[in-house]
């Protein structure tokens, strides 16, 4: 029958958005008109930060459901932006499910930057904005060194497949180790500014403007979930980079 | 001339940010864009004499109308213009100050740069959120058929 397809595409469709940071409203919302489009009766959609409920009810009275787990939660803008226009284009067009099936699975299976592109993405961003932050260009310099080495250690940890809160806290730990170690032996100059612009990778940008979307569009579980997720990784940010401070005794 | 630097520094961020973020093509140079613009809008509030709360409040504004702009433009999720331009005024400098000041056992400075940082936080949430519902009403009063969510 060819509405158990249509729930797998649309289990699968909400899965990856909600994965790659779409947020949630935009998720049911998708679901919802994909499911209008191929003219299911009636719609019910619960999508939260780690589960996705779909349950939709055939013009022949039957009632069906799938519930999507969800684990992994990365940002990925380039796919969450495929996938929406690949929404739009199944509305507009009705395509056929086997092809929006198809298409799905290629969407998934895009690479990511590779590493290097990546490093240097880390580089570009922690110097450029301990400029922003009134760092002196030798500061820069030294940001961007440390900006590589975060990329390097982030990738290393999360490979061992710790904690995610905890590789924060080991992150920028490392951050601030190296920030010390630079300004001991003179080469950086203004402290604050190399930590801040290094840290920058690491805050919970994503979570926290999503996390008020959320709440705004009247999703409060998921919106809660996401600013808890928000509040935790800055304090283990501040944990990271405390630690080494209060030992180097330069505070 | 300060303030240039400043907008070229934060479209340099947010190119950074564009490549963490996994962001393509010429969505990132519109993206850096909007960070650029926001960082013009922060500066000129700063210039009349508005706090810093305040000033990320215009940033993110600015920000936003352009990601909205922009979005409906390029035919993309909101989303994917707003987070990296919004990166640069999130406040991981109050983190840190907060953080120094809470090792350093000075409980005054660090309670005011908790309110402040959760403050700027606020700000730039409620900056996005009034715009975007703004825009929203506005399409409905038009009655434009609303192409952000799908």
């Amino acid at each position: 029958m060819k509405f158990h397809d249509l729930l797998d595409v649309m289990g699968h469709l909400g899965k990856l958005m909600l994965e790659n940071g779409a947020e949630t409203y935009r998720v049911e919302d998708s679901i919802e008109r994909v499911a209008k489009a191929y003219g299911v009766a009636r719609v019910d959609v619960y999508a939260a930060t780690t589960a996705i409920m779909i349950t939709i009810t055939t013009p022949d009275n039957r009632s069906l459901s799938r519930i999507k787990r969800i684990h992994k939660r990365s940002v990925n803008l380039d796919k969450v932006e495929r996938l929406n226009r690949l929404c739009r284009e199944t509305v507009s067009l009705t395509l056929d499910i086997d092809v929006v099936k198809e298409t799905l699975k290629a969407i998934n299976l895009r690479p990511d930057y590779s590493f290097i592109v990546d490093m240097l993405g880390y580089a570009l961003t922690t110097s450029s904005f301990t400029l922003f932050f009134g760092g002196g260009l030798v500061d820069a310099a030294v940001s961007l060194f440390i900006g590589c080495v975060l990329k390097i250690v982030d990738t290393r940890l999360s490979k061992l497949g710790g904690n995610p809160f905890f590789i924060t806290i080991l992150d920028s730990a490392s951050v601030s180790v190296l920030a010390l170690l630079f300004l001991s032996i003179g080469a950086a100059h203004d402290l604050d500014a190399v930590i801040i612009g290094t840290i920058m990778p690491l805050v919970p940008g994503v979570a926290l403007t999503n996390a008020v979307r959320d709440l705004m569009a009247g999703d409060l579980v998921a919106g809660q979930a996401k600013m808890t997720e928000a509040v935790l990784t800055a304090t283990c940010i501040a944990l990271g980079i405390g630690i080494p401070l209060s030992l180097g005794g330069t505070s | 001339m300060a303030l240039l630097l400043q907008m070229f520094y934060a479209f340099l961020t947010c190119i950074g940010f564009s490549i963490l973020f996994n962001v393509r093509g010429k969505i990132m140079f519109f993206a850096a864009l909007g960070g650029a613009l926001g960082t013009l809008a922060y500066g000129m509030s700063h210039f009349l004499g508005s706090g810093e709360v305040v000033a990320n409040f215009f940033a993110a504004l600015a920000i936003s109308l352009f990601s909205e702009v922009m979005a409906r433009v390029r035919k993309v999720p909101v989303t994917v213009l707003l987070i990296p331009g919004l990166i640069p005024f999130v406040p991981g400098g109050g983190i840190y100050f907060t953080m120094l000041h809470f090792i350093a056992g000075d409980t005054q400075n660090f309670l005011s740069n908790l309110v402040q940082t959760v403050s700027i936080a606020g700000a730039l949430a409620f900056g996005t959120i009034i715009l975007s519902s703004i825009v929203r009403m506005y399409y409905n009063v038009r009655n434009i058929p609303n192409r952000r969510a799908s």
